[in-house]
């Protein structure tokens, strides 16, 4: 198989601050959906067959092999997970749909624990502890992209995923890039 | 006399001192100075000019309401002008300049428009240059260019600006603005309580009016309480915030605030000179304060005339006294303490009291500390012709001055009363109420807003009370943060020991005064009348025609004055003639600021293929089309634009090329109910396009016009690939979801954009199947295995073991032989490369947008620039396209009268009836001897076409191709006249029967 290209025309990487950025791996993305009555049947297929409790809206569940689960919309979730991974459930049409878009997205990881004060000069979500802990999500915009954010902290280091459409990918690299070199 | 640095006191650092350059003289200041008192020190009296007449102007404030001290900062493309410079926080290595003056503020030949100045009333020019030769509106225009020249104040620099701005959002539970007594009892109330707050302060320093001395003695020792209270606050986390000016507060608890970040830095760095904050909060406490106001009386614009607190402020803040011999004209408690302040640094100071009845205690204290008073006194005019010198007093009796006698003096400072800063909440449309013994406007009830109001901005005047405002308006936000409602605001309270004598304009008899009320502006008491004895009424037609409270300082000083002798003129009170409406900025704002990062080549994003690199290696050059960059021409030696294309194009016609077309917005509809939403979305069928086949589709709007075109890829049952127009990716994706939540909500239909999960190529020409055979090796491309319109999914081999999973269909966009080949992003650069191998090897090139843009002219295939949401599908020659069996959006409307009219402008094709004779997209068609008016129509597209040997065009003409088939018309373009004789033809000017793409 050809090796998967980086969405990024340079390196992602840096460390000012307390703050440290790089490139996501590319990974597997695969989007499941349901029809609103079959909400429940779906979630919990879903859910099982990844090994998670189903996220509430504005979370993030992450399996025990790392996977990650999230409620995109309200009748969507998408789970993200290694290279070549599988579609964990493929309902039927009479339950909803599936899709790969693994190749659809572009991810920067921000982590740090001025990695927040970088995020508050891209996004406008409330990102203290109290409202925005580890295993949150959130749905946004940066400079006119479509912005996802996802935090999942790694030994308690808050650590936050950006991720937007592949297209922009160099867009978002060089905006980090640009307020990474404010700190310091 | 002039100012003077005293020998001790102030908050500044006398151990580190500043040096700065005055109009390029060097001075010296301290740590903590603003450049009014480096400047006051210095004995400076004149640093600036007014707007109108040039007169003379010194230091009046301490603060954002300066109407004197304007000036400008900087040098070169950083230069910064109408710097208040009383606010401007004095740094090492700063130029300060005069502004609106020549040669210099202190000899401006300007200032002979002060000799004129009876003439220069409100609205002076507009009477007089609107009808000197009768011409009306031209007339004035002439003269207005001149008028414009003569006005402004400052001159800003043309470069570009070099500074760095930068956005921040911020979130808080409450955001406290204002860091006087207020404010800070405020946000320890809270914060001891667990609340997350920012304090913002628009000043270099915290406190307030503490750092003035104004505030008296809280808790026995004021400078020790700020201390005490600054570390509690940061004890307890809370964000302090100074140099940040709250500048607007808008819906749902967001503060527009501007930080000034580096100006006062040596070193900034990288860090931005400015950072515009957006704070969403809970609640906001505006702790504000309020502004002191002057009253009119003659000449009272002279250097040496400011506010009495504001004089008391550079001796209690700054360490500097503004004179030796000060005489302030109060008509309120609070003129008593400024004056305190003053005497106690030694100058000699004489308090007049327009009050008969004096505050017994208050005036007892004041003459215990060496100040002369007078009651029933008032200052009627200034003497002095560059600064001050004396001033005429008068006795004030109803309402006016009888003439006593003069008192030399350098300084004359006014206390008015009081002016609640209530900016921000006004910006939400609350209006403040008229309190007649505050003598000030006070926003009573902040209605639904999630706001508090506490110490002088809400009319709470004396120290007591503003601590105690503080603390209530914590309180009352700490139980709205929590949950539980709120109580109303208190009352203003006020114990000063006599009331203020309202006192707007010292008028005398027996001479004819001067007195200014916007000084900025050199709006005077007499523009006030002048304004109503002409019929100007209105509060908001008084500002307008007079120009009072359109300053940089937006009236902070003078408006409240203004509105009460419009009051006095109307026969009125001022609660009937009500106030102006504030509006955001409180403060002037960069514009950088409001910029700040997207600027340059982020000042919007940049969208790129996953082609990018490839199309690079190839020494491709891009164009700008939306958000993308998308693949132009490929250049070769010293290639232009025009003969690339032209290469490309027969190249492509003559053996094969290949192009990106990533860009094309891409949908997966999926459901059971799939096959009918496109159905309904499109004006032709697609109930029963068979699984493995696309179909070109037309989308209509509600109103019956052609909205977007592509084609849609079926690819199981439930499952079908739409592609749009590059432009229409976005409103297509945002048609189909409001189509779905909104009208048929039943419908099991789900919708993604993939369209940027897959990339595409289309390889078009006569060789394209032999490149395609070769390169999918598991897909049969014969004519009868893969027609036209069929889509297959395959492999395309790039190398041994080294296939990647494609999609591709056979269409044509060029109207050759074509197919689009889709891939997943990632393996994008793989395809391409495989691709170009085998198209070279076919004597092939990779082609760009405006090669294809000619091809697609060549066929009469429509882009936006014939769907520019004026066309209908007979516009374009598909109405027989659309269905006449089932329902459609846009179905209903496209019937209406006019756009089935049959001489409606049509699509046809236009060719130069002179050979090598050229013409302009945009041109507008006339019919042969006309060459005015809106004509037949207009030119959409033009390319020069390699096939035909001529240049060539798409256009609309009414009546279309039925009625000038053949027939001689004229282009004409308006924008440079020039003039082409077309011939009107069919608009597939190339292979009109398709045989070639369907070969």
């Amino acid at each position: 198989m050809v090796e998967r290209a980086s969405p990024f025309a340079a390196e992602v990487a840096g460390h000012k601050a307390g703050i440290t950025v790089g490139a996501v791996p590319r990974g597997s993305l695969w989007q499941v959906a349901c029809w609103p009555e079959r909400f429940p049947a779906v979630e919990k297929r879903l859910a099982k067959a990844v090994g998670v409790d189903a996220p509430a809206p504005g979370a993030i569940a992450v399996a025990a092999d790392g996977r990650i689960v999230i409620r995109i919309e309200p009748l969507k979730w998408w789970v993200i997970g290694e290279d070549g991974a599988e579609c964990p459930h493929q309902p039927e049409a009479k339950d909803g749909a599936w899709l790969d878009m693994s190749h659809d997205q572009a991810a920067i990881e921000v982590s740090g624990e001025n990695a927040a004060e970088l995020l508050k000069r891209m996004v406008s979500v409330d990102l203290r502890e109290a409202a925005f802990p580890d295993l949150s999500y959130a749905s946004t915009t940066v400079h006119h992209m479509f912005l996802k954010v996802l935090r999942q902290d790694r030994d308690g280091v808050p650590t936050y995923r950006l991720m937007v459409m592949r297209s922009y990918a160099d867009d978002l690299r060089e905006m980090v890039a640009h307020h990474l070199h404010r700190f310091g | 006399m002039s100012g003077y640095r005293l020998p001790k006191g102030g908050h500044i650092d006398r151990s580190r001192a500043l040096s700065f350059t005055w109009d390029d003289t060097r001075y010296m200041g301290f740590a903590g100075d603003t450049v009014a008192s480096a400047l006051m020190a210095r004995g400076e009296r004149i640093l600036g000019r007014s707007f109108k007449y040039h007169r003379p102007r010194g230091i009046m404030s301490a603060g954002v309401e300066e109407s004197g001290a304007v000036v400008s900062l900087g040098k070169g493309p950083t230069r910064v002008t109408n710097v208040k410079a009383t606010q401007a926080e004095l740094v090492q290595g700063l130029d300060v300049w005069g502004q609106n003056s020549w040669p210099s503020v202190r000899m401006d030949f300007g200032s002979v428009n002060n000799l004129m100045g009876r003439f220069f009333g409100a609205g002076f020019y507009y009477k007089t240059f609107f009808g000197i030769t009768g011409k009306g509106t031209w007339e004035w225009m002439q003269f207005e260019k001149v008028i414009r020249k003569a006005a402004g104040m400052g001159r800003a620099s043309d470069k570009p600006d070099p500074d760095e701005y930068e956005i921040v959002h911020d979130h808080c539970d409450v955001l406290v603005v204002g860091s006087g007594p207020a404010g800070l009892n405020a946000a320890s109330v809270l914060a001891s309580q667990g609340v997350d707050v920012i304090l913002a302060e628009q000043d270099f320093a915290i406190g307030g009016t503490i750092l003035s001395g104004l505030s008296g003695d809280i808790e026995g020792d004021a400078q020790a309480w700020l201390t005490g209270k600054v570390a509690e606050l940061n004890d307890n986390g809370v964000r302090i915030w100074p140099r940040t000016t709250a500048f607007g507060l808008y819906d749902h608890g967001v503060v527009g605030l501007i930080e000034r970040v580096t100006d006062h830095v040596e070193r900034p760095g990288d860090l931005p000179r400015e950072r515009f904050r957006i704070v969403r909060a809970q609640r906001i406490i505006l702790a504000t304060g309020a502004v002191e106001r002057p009253f009119a009386f003659g000449d009272n614009d002279r250097p040496g005339v400011m506010l009495a607190s504001a004089a008391a402020t550079y001796v209690g803040r700054y360490g500097v006294a503004p004179g030796k011999r000060a005489v302030l004209g109060v008509n309120n408690d609070s003129g008593y303490a400024s004056a305190m302040i003053l005497a106690e640094a030694g100058i000699e100071t004489t308090v007049l009291d327009a009050r008969e009845s004096l505050p017994r205690e208050t005036s007892e204290r004041a003459r215990a500390a060496g100040v002369e008073v007078h009651a029933g006194r008032v200052p009627v005019q200034a003497v002095g012709a560059r600064s001050v010198r004396a001033l005429d007093t008068g006795r004030w009796r109803n309402e006016r001055a009888l003439a006593e006698d003069r008192i030399d003096c350098d300084v004359i400072g006014v206390a008015g009363g009081w002016t609640p800063v209530m900016h921000l909440i006004s910006h939400k449309g609350i209006k403040p109420v008229w309190q007649e013994d505050l003598t000030a406007f006070v926003v009573e009830d902040p209605g639904m807003e999630p706001v508090g109001i506490a110490g002088s901005a809400a009319g709470q005047f004396d120290t007591a009370s503003v601590l105690k405002a503080g603390i209530k308006a914590g309180e009352e936000a700490l139980r709205a943060v929590q949950g539980k409602k709120h109580r109303p605001l208190p009352g203003p309270l006020s114990d000063w020991e006599a009331p203020l004598e309202p006192v707007w304009e010292i008028t005398d008899p027996g001479r004819k005064l001067k007195s200014f009320i916007d000084p900025q502006h050199d709006v005077t008491t007499s523009d006030v009348r002048l304004a109503h004895s002409e019929g100007y009424v209105s509060v908001e037609h008084l500002k307008r025609y007079t120009t009072l409270g359109m300053a940089t300082d937006q009236g902070k000083m003078g408006n409240v004055i203004g509105l009460a002798l419009m009051a006095e003129e109307s026969g009125s009170t001022i609660a009937e003639t009500g106030t102006t409406t504030f509006r955001p900025p409180y403060t002037p704002v960069s514009i950088g600021a409001l910029a700040g990062d997207e600027r340059g080549t982020h000042w919007r994003p940049t969208r790129h293929t996953p082609m990018r690199a490839e199309h690079e290696k190839l020494g491709c050059e891009f164009v700008d089309a939306g958000f993308w960059k998308r693949s132009w021409y490929y250049p070769q030696g010293s290639e232009g634009l025009a003969e690339a294309a032209m290469r490309e194009t027969k190249i492509v016609r003559g053996s094969v090329g290949m192009v990106d077309v990533s860009t094309l917005g891409k949908i997966m509809v999926q459901g059971p109910d799939a096959a009918e939403f496109l159905n309904r979305v499109y004006s032709n069928p697609f109930a029963k396009l068979p699984i493995g086949k696309a179909r070109y589709g037309l989308m209509l709007r509600d109103d019956g016009i052609v909205f977007d075109d592509g084609t849609t890829w079926r690819l199981s049952e439930t499952d079908f690939f739409m592609t749009t127009t590059t432009a229409n990716a976005g409103p297509v994706m945002l048609h189909l979801a409001n189509l779905l939540q909104t009208r048929w909500p039943d419908m099991k239909v789900h919708i993604t954009s993939v369209s940027d999960h897959w990339g595409g190529l289309a390889v078009a020409g006569p060789k394209a199947r032999e490149v395609l055979d070769a390169a999918i090796p598991d897909i049969d491309f014969d004519d009868e295995a893969f027609p036209f319109m069929g889509v297959r999914q395959g492999h395309l081999r790039c190398g041994q073991g080294q296939d990647i999973p494609v999609m591709t269909a056979r269409l044509s966009f060029s109207g050759e032989m074509a197919w689009e080949v889709m891939a997943p992003a990632d393996y994008c650069p793989a395809m391409f490369d495989a691709l170009l191998t085998r198209v070279t090897a076919a004597g092939g090139v990779p082609y760009g947008l405006e090669a294809m843009d000619c091809m697609r002219v060549e066929k009469g295939h429509v882009t936006g620039r014939e769907l520019d949401g004026r066309t209908t599908a007979d516009d374009i020659g598909l109405g027989m396209m659309a269905s006449k069996k089932k329902h459609y959006v846009g179905r209903v409307l496209a019937a209406r009268p006019d756009l089935v009219r049959e001489d409606r402008p049509r699509l046809v094709g236009l060719i130069p009836v002179e050979q090598g004779a050229r013409f302009k997209a945009g041109s507008i068609l006339f019919p042969p001897g006309e060459k005015t008016g809106h004509g037949l129509g207009h030119v959409s597209s033009i390319a020069d076409s390699p096939m035909l040997g001529s240049w060539i065009g798409l256009g609309f003409v009414s009546g279309g191709l039925a009625e000038w088939d053949g027939k001689e018309i004229t282009a004409e373009n308006p924008v440079d006249g020039e003039s082409t004789a077309v011939r009107v033809v069919s608009a597939h000017f190339f292979d009109p029967k398709g045989e070639r793409m369907h070969g």
